[in-house]
C-alpha cells in the first residue's frame, strides 16, 4: 500500500469541518491541514460549472403532473371515459392557461409560478422505477432503493465541499420527515460530514444550536478552559492532526452557534422581500419562510439545500386538497425565483422542483375524485443554474399517460444536475466495499437540451 | 491520450508487467469480455481466459499476436467503427482501455505463468485469500528482548526489515484504560487502576485481561461489534419500518455468546442453520437459542409495502451480509453479473440463493399485510429468560414447500430466468456439491461448509476482525473484502499463524484476545517518532499504538458510567405499542427515538431513522453490514458537547458525584481527573481547575445567584469541560 496516500486518506477520514486559514489555531496546525486536505473546503468540479449550488424543493407523496405542470386539455373533454379494469379517465378539477414567451401551458393552481415560467425548464417526460412512496423517495434522492446509498445532497457536498466554514454544506428543511425518513439525506458510506443537517422550522432549527440561559452566560469561560486542556493534551501529541481538527471543531461550532441564528433571523429582510414570498414578519415556519431561509443559506455558501414540503401530494380519493397544497407553495416558490433573480443569484443557483412520481390520469370508479401513483410519466422542473428558461423538454400523450418524446429517467435527471454543477456523473465516485459507487448507478445520460 | 502516454514509456519489467496485467488487463477482460467469451460454448468460439485461447483465437482467427498490434484481431475489433464487428458490442472501450490493450500486446502479452488457463482454480492460486491457511514458523528476530509473545516476532521482523524501532511501552495507567475501554467499552474504575499500578507481579496485566474478559460488560462491547456486522435493527426497514420487539432476543443471544465464548464455528453454524440444529435435537437446552440465532438471516432488510416485496433483494441482503461479514467477499455484486474482480460467478451466487429461496423468512407486518407471519414459536424451558414476553422468535425456518435449486435471474431481473444453479459453495474454494435432503433448504450443509476445513476465509476473516477492533485497523485493512480489490495483508504470515492458533484453540475468541493483548505490540505507547514516521507514517508496521476516538456507544456509555447513571443489564422490551397494535403504513411509518440509561447496545435501533446520538458520532449503518466505524470530527459534535441536554444532565450528575466525594475543591479535582482520565492532575492543572471554579462561581454570584447554586453550577461547568475534553474522549 502506498503509505503517503494511506496517511492522507486517514486524515481525510477524520474530516475537518472548516477551513483552517485565518483561525487563531491556524499557526499551530501541522502543514497537513492545509485546505486541500480539508474535505469540506471548496473544491473544483471536473469542468467549468454553470451552477454553484442547488436548492431542491421536494414535494412528498407524488405530485400529479396533469394537475400541475403538464395539464391536458384533451383529458378535460374525456372525463368519465371508461378505461377498463374499473377505471375511468378523470379531468383535472382546475383549468389551465398558457403563459410565458413560449406559450407554455400550466395548471391554474400555480398563478405565481406561472409568472416565472420564462426562467423554468420543465421536464415533462420523467419516469422512474418504483411506484410506491418509500422506494420512489429513495430513488429520487439516491437513484436506487435496492440498497441504502448516499443521497444527491451528500454527493454534491462530497464533490464541492462548502464555501462557509460556519455552516454545514448540506442542509434539509424538513418540518415533518418525508417517506423513508432521514435515509434520503444520509451520507451512508460517504464521510459523515456530508450528511444533511436537518433543520426543523421553529424555535430550535438545528439540534443543540444554543445553550440554555445559565450556560450561555458562562460558555466562553468553559470554552476557554476546554481550549487550554485540549491544547495541553495536544502538545504532547502534536503529530496527531485529528486532535487539532477536534480542537478546531469547537471554534467552528462557536461560529455555527453565532451564524446560524443569523441565517434564520429575517429582521434585516425588507417588507417587499417578505411579501415576495408571501410571509408575515412573525412567520418562522411556513414553506415561504423556509424558501427565504434557503435563499439566505445559499448566499452564505451552503451547497445543497433541500426544502421538503410539509404537505403530502398523495391523493387517492380526492384531488381537492391540491388547492391548499398549491396555495402553500406557489407564492413561496415564485418568490424564491424572483428574489434570487433580482439579487443576481439565480444564474448560479440551480432550483429544482421534484417529487416522487406522477399520478394516473384515470381514477378508480370507486374513488372517482382521486388519482393513483404513476411512475411511468411525470413532471419535474429546474430553474436558474444554467438551464434554458421557458423551455419544455419531453412530452406525454394527450392524456398524460405515455411519454411520447425524450424520456428522462431519474438517473438522467441526476446526471444533468451533476453536469450543471460541473461534474461528469460517471467520474464522481467513491470507492467502498470493493466497488466504485456513484449517484447514477450504471446509468444516466445528461439531458443537454435543457442546458442554456 | 492514455495510449500515447503509455507508449512513450519504456518497456515494462516483468513485475511491472504482472502489475499492469492485474490492474489494467484482467479487470477489463472480466468486466467487458468474460460474460460471452468464457465457458464451454463461448461466443465466436473465442475464449479470453487463457493465453492459449487468445493466440489460437476463435472463428475469425488468432486474436492476439504477441508484440504485433496490427495483426492482433483483438485490437481491430475494439477500434473498428463497424457496429457489426465492434467489441464489446454494446459499449465501445475507452481510449485508455484500448491504449492499455495495445501496450499489453506490445510488451509481450504477459500472462501469469501459474495460470495456464484462467479458471477459478488458477485464480485461487493467484490470490492469497483463497489459499489454505498456513501455519508459518515464528521468525527469529534480533530484537527478541522486545518480544513478549509469538505475535511480536512477526511484528519485530517487519520492524527490522524496514528499519523501524518500536516506541516505548505504554505506562500502566494508559494501558489499563486502553484495555478496559477495548474489552468492555467502559472506562476503568479508580480502584482497578490503582490496584494495577501497585501490582508489580509478572502476570499483573494478564489478570486484568482475565477480569475484563469475565465481566458481563465484555459481551456488551464485543457483541456490539458483531451486531455491526449483522446490520442489527429492531425494525424491518420497509416503507412502514414496522417494529420487531423480538429482534432483541437475537441481540441478547449475540451478547451472551460472546460472554460464554461460544466457539466461533458453532456461533456461525447456529446463525445460519440453528433452526435445523434445533429440529435435530429438540431436547437440547440450547434449542431455543439456536432458533433465535437465525435472526441473523431474518434481519435481512425488507422492502416496499407488501409482505416479501422484492424478495430477491431480501435474499440479496442475506447473501451480501454473509459474504462480507463471514467470508470477506463482496458477493452482492454477482446478483446481476459475474464478479468483476473476484472469481465468483452468477452460478455461485444463485447456488447460494437456493438455500435462502427455500427458507421461510418471517414477516413483521407492513402496509398491505399488517399481520405478522411466520415467526418461529419456541418451547418454554428452564433456560427461558423471564423478561422475554413472547415465545415468538424473529427467526427463519425451512419452507414447507421446497422448490429445489434456483434458476439464475439474468441481469438480476427475477422476471428473466436462466439456467439452474445447483446449490453449492463458492466454486473457487470447492467444486463439491452437498447432499441436500429433498425436504430441506440445505442451510445445514452450507453452514457446515462455511465453518469447514476447505474454507480458508471464515477463520481468517474473524481473526482479522478481532485484530481490527483491538488496533483500529485489520492486518487486512478492508476487513470485509478479502477479494482482489481488497487490501493486501500487512503481515500475511502473522495472520495465518494467528488463524491456525485460533483453530487449534477451539475457535475461541477469548483465547484470541489473550494472544493479542499480552503481546508487546498491543502494549506500545501511542507516542509519535519522527524517525519512524519518515519510514512508515501510516504506522502499518505497528511501531506504535494508534490513538483513536471512542466510538459512539463508548462515548455515551462512558458518560453515563462516570456520572454514576449507567443502569446495568438491558431495558427489556422497548416501549413499542403492544404487538397486536404494531400496524403501520408508509404514510405513517414507525418513527420514534426511545432513550434510557442502559448501555447503548440496548438502544432501540430503527432503520429509517438512526438514533440521533449514534448518527452524530459515526454509529453503525442499520441497513447494511458495517465493516469498521469511521471517525468524523464535525462542528455539530462540538455543539452536542457544548449545548445538549444529555451533556448537561451528565455534567450535573458528575458534579454531584464530586461533591459527594469531598467538600474540598482540591480533592474534587483530583477525583474528577482520576475518574475521567485514570491519572492524577499535576499542580498546574489543579490550580487551573480551582481558579476556574472560583471565578465561575463568583461571576454567578455577581449576577445575583445564591452561593450554593452558583457553586453547583460552577462544578457542573468544570465537569462539562472535562467530559468534553480530548483526553476523556480519546484512547491512547
Amino acid at each position: 500500500m502506498n503509505r503517503s496516500s494511506l496517511t492522507r486518506r486517514r486524515l481525510l477520514a477524520h474530516g475537518l469541518q472548516a477551513s483552517v486559514a485565518g483561525s487563531a489555531l491556524g499557526s499551530m496546525l501541522p502543514m497537513a491541514l492545509s485546505s486541500d486536505t480539508n474535505p469540506l473546503s471548496p473544491r473544483q468540479p471536473h469542468f467549468q460549472p454553470k451552477a454553484k449550488r442547488v436548492i431542491l424543493l421536494f414535494m412528498p407523496g407524488g405530485a400529479s403532473h396533469v394537475d400541475t405542470f403538464d395539464p391536458k386539455p384533451e383529458l378535460q373533454l374525456l372525463d368519465g371515459k371508461d378505461r377498463g379494469k374499473d377505471r375511468v379517465l378523470s379531468a383535472s378539477l382546475w383549468g389551465n392557461h398558457v403563459c410565458g414567451s413560449q406559450g407554455t401551458r400550466i395548471s391554474n393552481l400555480f398563478p405565481e409560478v406561472s409568472s416565472c415560467i420564462d426562467d423554468i425548464a420543465l421536464v415533462r417526460s420523467m419516469h422512474g422505477d418504483k411506484g410506491d412512496h418509500f422506494e420512489a423517495t429513495l430513488s429520487m434522492h439516491s437513484g436506487t432503493m435496492a440498497e441504502a446509498l448516499p443521497g444527491i445532497g451528500a454527493w454534491v457536498s462530497y464533490g464541492l465541499g462548502t464555501q462557509n466554514p460556519n455552516l454545514p454544506s448540506h442542509v434539509v428543511f424538513a418540518e415533518s420527515l418525508p417517506y423513508a425518513g432521514a435515509q434520503s439525506w444520509d451520507s451512508n458510506f460517504l464521510p459523515a460530514y456530508h450528511q444533511g443537517t436537518r433543520i426543523v422550522p421553529g424555535p430550535e432549527p438545528i439540534s443543540n444550536l444554543s445553550p440554555d440561559a445559565t450556560t450561555a452566560a458562562m460558555q466562553s469561560r468553559e470554552l476557554d478552559l476546554l481550549k487550554r486542556m485540549n491544547q495541553r493534551h495536544f502538545s504532547g501529541r502534536s503529530d496527531d492532526s485529528t486532535l487539532a481538527a477536534r480542537m478546531y471543531s469547537f471554534e467552528a461550532a462557536t461560529g455555527l452557534q453565532q451564524k446560524a441564528p443569523e441565517v434564520f433571523d429575517l429582521s434585516e429582510e425588507s417588507d417587499e422581500t417578505l411579501d415576495l414570498y408571501g410571509i408575515k414578519r412573525s412567520d418562522s415556519r411556513s414553506f415561504g419562510w423556509q424558501c427565504l431561509a434557503a435563499r439566505r443559506m445559499s448566499e452564505r455558501g451552503v451547497r445543497f439545500i433541500e426544502v421538503v414540503d410539509k404537505g403530502n401530494w398523495d391523493a387517492h380519493s380526492n384531488m381537492k386538497g391540491y388547492a391548499g397544497l398549491a396555495r402553500n407553495t406557489d407564492r413561496a416558490i415564485a418568490g424564491l425565483l424572483k428574489d434570487l433573480k433580482q439579487r443576481g443569484l439565480l444564474e448560479e443557483t440551480l432550483v429544482v422542483w421534484c417529487t416522487e412520481f406522477g399520478r394516473t390520469p384515470s381514477a378508480k370508479k370507486s374513488q372517482k375524485d382521486g388519482r393513483d401513483h404513476y411512475k411511468d410519466a411525470f413532471t419535474c422542473w429546474m430553474a436558474g443554474g444554467g438551464v434554458k428558461g421557458g423551455y419544455v423538454h419531453g412530452a406525454t400523450d394527450e392524456i398524460g399517460e405515455k411519454i411520447v418524446q425524450d424520456p428522462v429517467h431519474i438517473h438522467d435527471f441526476h446526471a444533468t444536475i451533476m453536469h450543471l454543477l460541473g461534474f461528469d456523473h460517471t467520474k464522481l465516485t467513491y470507492h467502498f466495499s470493493g466497488r466504485d459507487y456513484r449517484l447514477t448507478g450504471l446509468a444516466g445520460n445528461v439531458v443537454h437540451e435543457i442546458i442554456a | 491520450m492514455a495510449c500515447v502516454v503509455l507508449a512513450a514509456q519504456s518497456p515494462l519489467m516483468s513485475d511491472e508487467r504482472a502489475d499492469f496485467f492485474e490492474t489494467h488487463i484482467r479487470p477489463m477482460f472480466v468486466q467487458k469480455c468474460a460474460e460471452c467469451h468464457t465457458g464451454n460454448t463461448p461466443e465466436g468460439d473465442l475464449r479470453i481466459d487463457s493465453m492459449d485461447s487468445l493466440t489460437k483465437g476463435g472463428m475469425s482467427g488468432p486474436s492476439v499476436v504477441v508484440k504485433d498490434i496490427e495483426a492482433s484481431l483483438l485490437i481491430q475489433r475494439v477500434v473498428t467503427d463497424d457496429p457489426d464487428k465492434q467489441m464489446p458490442p454494446e459499449e465501445r472501450l475507452t481510449d485508455a482501455e484500448i491504449g492499455a490493450l495495445k501496450k499489453w500486446i506490445q510488451d509481450g502479452a504477459y500472462w501469469p505463468e501459474a495460470e495456464k488457463e484462467w479458471t477459478s482454480a488458477a485464480d485461487r492460486a493467484a490470490h492469497w485469500a483463497f489459499q489454505p491457511v498456513m501455519d508459518p514458523a515464528v521468525p527469529d528476530v534480533q530484537n527478541s528482548a522486545w518480544c513478549r509473545t509469538e505475535i511480536d516476532h512477526f511484528i519485530a521482523a517487519q520492524h527490522a526489515d524496514r528499519g523501524l524501532t518500536p516506541v516505548e511501552p505504554a505506562d500502566r495507567r494508559t494501558l489499563i484504560r486502553r484495555a478496559t475501554l477495548d474489552l468492555t467499552g467502559l472506562p476503568p474504575e479508580i480502584e482497578d487502576v490503582e490496584a494495577f499500578v501497585a501490582d508489580q507481579s509478572e502476570d499483573a496485566f494478564s489478570r486484568v485481561v482475565e477480569r475484563l474478559l469475565a465481566s458481563s460488560a465484555y459481551g456488551e462491547r464485543w457483541g456490539r461489534h458483531w451486531l455491526d456486522q449483522a446490520r442489527y435493527a429492531d425494525t424491518s426497514g420497509d416503507g412502514t419500518d414496522t417494529p420487531i420487539p423480538e429482534a432483541r432476543y437475537y441481540r441478547d443471544y449475540v451478547i451472551q455468546s460472546f460472554n460464554d465464548d461460544l466457539p466461533w464455528n458453532q456461533f456461525l453454524r447456529e446463525q445460519i442453520a440453528g433452526d435445523l440444529l434445533a429440529k435435530e435435537q429438540p431436547e437440547n437446552p440450547r434449542a431455543n437459542q439456536q432458533i433465535i440465532a437465525t435472526g441473523y438471516i431474518a434481519l435481512s432488510r425488507r422492502f416496499g409495502n407488501s409482505a416479501f416485496a422484492e424478495m430477491n433483494l431480501i435474499v440479496d441482503d442475506t447473501i451480501d451480509t454473509i459474504g462480507k461479514s463471514v467470508m470477506g467477499l463482496t458477493l452482492g455484486c454477482t446478483r446481476c453479473h459475474h464478479h468483476k474482480f473476484d472469481p465468483v460467478t452468477m452460478n455461485d451466487y444463485y447456488g447460494l440463493y437456493g438455500y435462502f429461496a427455500n427458507t421461510q423468512y418471517p414477516h413483521a407486518g407492513t402496509e398491505h399485510q399488517k399481520d405478522r407471519q411466520y415467526f418461529v414459536t419456541m418451547k418454554k424451558n428452564d433456560t427461558w429468560p423471564e423478561q422475554y414476553d413472547s415465545l415468538e422468535a424473529w427467526a427463519v425456518s425451512d419452507r414447507e414447500k421446497q422448490s429445489g435449486d434456483q434458476k439464475i435471474f439474468i441481469g438480476g431481473d427475477p422476471g428473466q430466468r436462466g439456467d439452474v444453479a445447483r446449490r453449492g459453495f463458492l466454486s473457487v474454494l470447492s467444486s463439491e456439491f452437498p447432499e441436500i435432503p429433498k425436504d430441506s433448504s440445505g442451510r445445514r450443509q452450507f453452514a457446515d461448509w462455511l465453518t469447514g476445513d476447505s474454507n480458508p476465509l471464515t477463520t481468517r476473516v474473524i481473526v482479522n476482525r478481532v485484530w481490527q477492533y483491538h488496533f483500529g485497523r485489520g492486518i487486512v485493512e478492508s476487513s470485509s473484502n478479502f477479494g482482489l480489490q481488497g487490501s493486501k495483508p500487512t503481515h500475511p504470515e502473522l495472520l495465518d499463524w494467528l488463524t491456525s492458533d485460533f483453530v487449534r484453540h477451539g475457535w475461541s475468541i477469548k483465547h484470541l484476545h489473550r494472544r493479542i493483548m499480552l503481546s508487546a505490540v498491543y502494549q506500545l505507547a501511542s507516542t509519535g517518532s519522527e524517525a519512524n514516521a519518515k519510514i512508515d507514517e501510516g504506522n502499518t508496521s505497528l511501531w506504535k499504538f494508534d490513538r483513536h476516538r471512542m466510538d459512539a456507544e463508548t462515548i455515551r456509555d462512558s458518560l453515563l458510567a462516570v456520572s454514576h447513571r449507567l443502569k446495568s443489564g438491558s431495558n427489556g422490551r422497548h416501549p413499542f405499542k403492544p404487538t397486536s397494535e404494531l400496524k403501520y403504513s408508509q404514510g405513517r411509518p414507525f418513527m420514534a427515538v426511545f432513550d434510557h440509561e442502559h448501555r447503548s447496545v440496548y438502544l432501540m435501533t430503527s432503520r429509517l431513522q438512526k438514533h440521533p446520538f449514534l448518527a452524530l458520532f459515526d454509529g453503525p449503518d442499520p441497513n447494511k453490514t458495517t465493516e469498521n466505524r469511521r471517525e468524523s470530527t464535525v462542528a455539530l459534535q462540538a455543539l452536542y458537547m457544548m449545548n445538549s441536554p444529555f451533556l448537561k444532565e451528565t455534567s450535573e450528575a458528575f458534579s454531584k458525584r464530586l461533591s459527594e466525594f469531598s467538600s474540598e475543591p482540591e480533592q474534587r479535582v483530583r477525583h474528577a481527573y482520576a475518574v475521567a482520565t485514570a491519572r492524577e492532575p499535576n499542580a498546574d492543572e489543579l490550580k487551573e481547575a480551582i481558579e476556574f471554579v472560583t471565578d465561575y462561581r463568583n461571576e454567578l454570584i455577581g449576577q445575583g445567584k445564591q452561593q450554593p447554586e452558583a457553586e453547583q453550577l460552577a462544578w457542573t461547568g468544570f465537569s462539562r469541560v472535562l467530559l468534553s475534553s480530548s483526553e476523556f474522549l480519546y484512547v491512547d
